[in-house]
Order: structure tokens, then sequence, then C-alpha cells
């Protein structure tokens, strides 16, 4: 069986290099002049930055992607977080336990999960009854992991998320950034005789088999795309799918001469305009840059993308006061690339209205934060092809 | 055929990637990238980078 894979991103690669190993023949197409898309390291000023996703696996060692990336054979060191979580609350740092929130909070969160049963529960339904440290860390929370707002998330479809986390667990940093995640899924794909071509995909005909055109035209048995559905529906022609609404993050890449987070776990910031998180990758992997490499990350909430970068500046200089910092790159993705991502909650699954033509990434998540879902969007894909991993 | 300027379309989504691979630093991102054209070397590392082909080469 012949596979074309349309982009190289974790999504595209997992799939890709997973495949080969069960003896598929595959063919990986890449525009761009790296391959990995928004999960792998571009070096800037001797940092190890990320092109999109920060060097962050959400659930370590224990979740859906450390397992696929084991069972698939490709090495990549993970140091889970120690402590999983801080909160930078009334100017102090508390740590994040279950016990950290007050037991009228957690009692609401269980009722809500019972109601949840029956109807939709919207997050403000939640929030209402909170206390305030509980509330702000609930909207840190979202901000950091989903990228959205309290207001536009739902309880319900949100809750098998927080379900994951209070199973496996935070977070885990891979050594060597991103990039590692990346190099040992194509070092799997080219041992299996996989190849990966730097070349744009031009279209695909359906039919009996798939026609795709790179370079050439080539024909697939089975083709996954790593583009996103909106992409992918531009390149069959055929507009099956339509105004899929894009998350919005803003990522901040900061330069530290001395420590400031000091750990390997996530820093929720609770009374900020707009920054939501941070975490020290240097802590779990010194390589990441000469000094020490703070990654913050914030949601967007109007639609001045512009006037949003100040507010989430103006936060850092807060936190930051008294350190010597700079800031070396803002990233933010506003509309258009990664013409993939959907916010949570609005995923439309892995499948088109084609049989053996699936997509795979961030806009076919499953129930899970980040790269944890692509991982797992992967997973129900090869359960559909019928490949036991 | 000169180069005339390289120019950041409307497509551009902020990614900041021009400005990590621009070798001269003449990138600057907020929001959008604008690249001052006063230091440009016309390596056009950015054209080949951005992963929305916003960046166009108008020749004059």
């Amino acid at each position: 069986m012949r596979v074309a894979v349309i982009g190289s991103g974790l999504g595209g690669l997992l799939s890709a290099s997973i495949l080969s190993e069960k003896g598929f023949e595959v063919d990986v197409f890449e525009k761009l002049p790296f391959i990995g898309g928004r999960f792998t390291n571009i070096e800037y000023k001797g940092f190890q930055l990320s092109t999109g996703a920060l060097h962050m696996i959400p659930h370590g060692s224990r979740g859906p992607l450390a397992r696929l990336l084991k069972s698939v054979g490709a090495n990549v060191e993970i140091v889970d977080s120690k402590p999983e979580g801080e909160a930078l609350y009334n100017g102090e740092r508390i740590e994040i336990r279950k016990k950290t929130f007050p037991l009228r909070s957690r009692l609401k969160f269980v009722k809500l999960c019972l109601k949840s049963k029956f109807r939709e529960v919207r997050m403000s339904e939640f929030e209402k009854g909170l206390d305030d440290f509980s509330k702000r860390f609930l909207k840190a929370f979202l901000g950091w992991s989903l990228s959205i707002t309290t207001k536009e998330a739902s309880f319900s479809r949100i809750l098998p998320m927080f379900n994951q986390v209070v199973k496996l667990g935070g977070p885990g940093i891979p050594v060597g950034g991103c990039k590692s995640v990346i190099n040992a899924l194509s070092e799997v794909l080219l041992s299996n005789g996989g190849k990966i071509h730097k070349a744009r995909v031009k279209g695909i005909k359906p039919g009996k088999t798939f026609s795709v055109a790179a370079r050439e035209v080539k024909k697939y048995d089975i083709v996954i795309s790593n583009v996103g559905h909106v992409e992918t529906a531009k390149l069959l022609n055929n507009q099956y799918v339509q105004n899929l609404e894009p998350s919005c993050g803003i990522k901040y890449s900061i330069a530290l001469k001395e420590p400031f987070i000091n750990h390997t776990g996530v820093l929720f910031t609770l009374e900020t305009r707009r920054i939501s998180g941070m975490n020290e990758v240097t802590n779990a992997d010194p390589n990441l840059g000469r000094g020490h490499l703070l990654m913050a990350h914030q949601p967007v909430i109007t639609s001045n993308v512009r006037y949003e970068i100040a507010q989430g500046l103006k936060d850092i200089r807060d936190i930051l006061k008294g350190y010597d910092y700079e800031v070396l790159a803002v990233q933010c993705y506003s509309d258009g690339w990664p013409v993939n991502r959907v916010k949570a909650g609005q995923d439309i699954g892995f499948e088109t209205p084609y049989r053996n033509l699936y997509v795979v990434g961030d806009g076919a998540k499953g129930d899970a934060i980040e790269v944890e879902g692509i991982a797992l969007g992967v997973e129900n894909m090869l359960k559909k092809l019928e490949v036991s991993i | 055929m000169a180069v005339k300027a390289i120019v950041i379309t409307n497509s551009c989504v902020g990614c900041a990637f021009c400005k990590l691979v621009c070798p001269e630093g003449a990138i600057e991102v907020i929001g959008k990238a604008e690249i001052d054209m006063q230091n440009c070397a016309d390596c056009r590392k950015c054209v080949r980078y951005c992963p929305v082909d916003a960046i166009k080469v108008v020749e004059g």
C-alpha cells in the first residue's frame, strides 16, 4: 500500500513513521526548507526557539504522545516537570495540587461533572461559584493550554481534557526541544525506506486511487493530510468544510541571565492582563540556550494583535521586574497559518468525505491538550485504517 | 533586472520565522512583519521560509 503524507509536522511524521514501520510505502511532502512545521526548533541568537508549540509535552512521559513515540521506537528523552505546576498569586508562588483549591470549589467541579452528563454546561456556569484563586487559575489554565478564554469555553467539551490532566499529570520537556521529537520520527521513517520530498503538493484527485500532484503526479492508496481540513479541501477542489474558527495565541521567547522560574514546571500567572503562564525550558535541558530561555504564552482577547502584544509585554515587564532579560521573539499566528489550527472544542475530527483520505495534526485532534491531542488524532486514524500499534 | 523591493503581503500571520532566519536583523514583527529595506541584503531567506508565502519579491 502506498501512502502520501502532505506536510511534515508532528501529526504527519507521527503517522508516516508508524505506517512505514508497519510496512507501508510512505512518501512525505514538505514545501518549506525544513521539516517539523510548528513543532521544531529554529536557532536565534544562541537559543533554540520553537517554530510554534512550546518545548513541552503536556502529559510528559506518561501521555499519549510519549506512548506512540515509544511504540514506534523513536528515542526521545522527556524530562517530567517537578513541580507539575505553580501559581503566581498575591506575589507568592503556590504549588498546584488538588488540595490547593478550596473544598467548596472542588465540590462545585464534581457537581458540574454530574450535570454535564445530562446537558451541556458552559464554563461561565462553573466559574460563577468559584473562589478568586480557583477562578483565576481556571482562566490561566485555559489560556495556557488551549489559548481560549473562560467565556468562550464549554465545560462539557473541555471536561475530557481536564480528566486527562488529573489522570496523567503535568507536562514534560523533551531534551533537545521539539526538534528532537521530529528528528527521531524522521529517522524511523527513513530507516524503514520512507521518503521525505521537499516539494509542494498542488492538488489531489480522488478516484480508485488518489493522484497526488507535486513535482510529478503519483498514485497513492491512502492520503494523510497534515495541512488541516480547509487547505485539504482546497487541494481537492471540494469545499467540504468552511469557516473553521482558528484559535489564536501569542508566544514570547525571553532570554534571561539569571533563572526566574528555577524549576522544570509551569508557572501560571494569575494576576496579569494577558500572560497565562510560562516555563523555563533550559532548566530541563541547558543546551536549549546559552543562558536561560523562558517561554510565556497568552490567549488573544481583542481582535487587535498589536494591542494584545503590548499588553503581554507590560505583563512580562511587571513579572520580571529586577531581572536582566531580553525578549527574543514574539510569535502570534494571527490568522491563516497554521492553516489547520482549530479552536479547542470545534474540531471536526480526522475523517473527510473520502475513504482513505484523512486529516491529522492540529485541526484533527482527539480530546487532549495540544500535541497530546495530535497523538490521539493519529491513533484514531490508525484504528480506522485497522493498523494496530 | 534589479530588485525593487521585498514586500510583506496581507497574508502575513506574524509567526516571526522571517525575523528568526534574517541574517541582517532587518525584520521586526509586531503583529505583522516589517522589513527595513535599508539593511536588506536580498538573500531571500525570508521568502523561502515564510509558511504562508506572504513575502513577495517585486522586480523592477
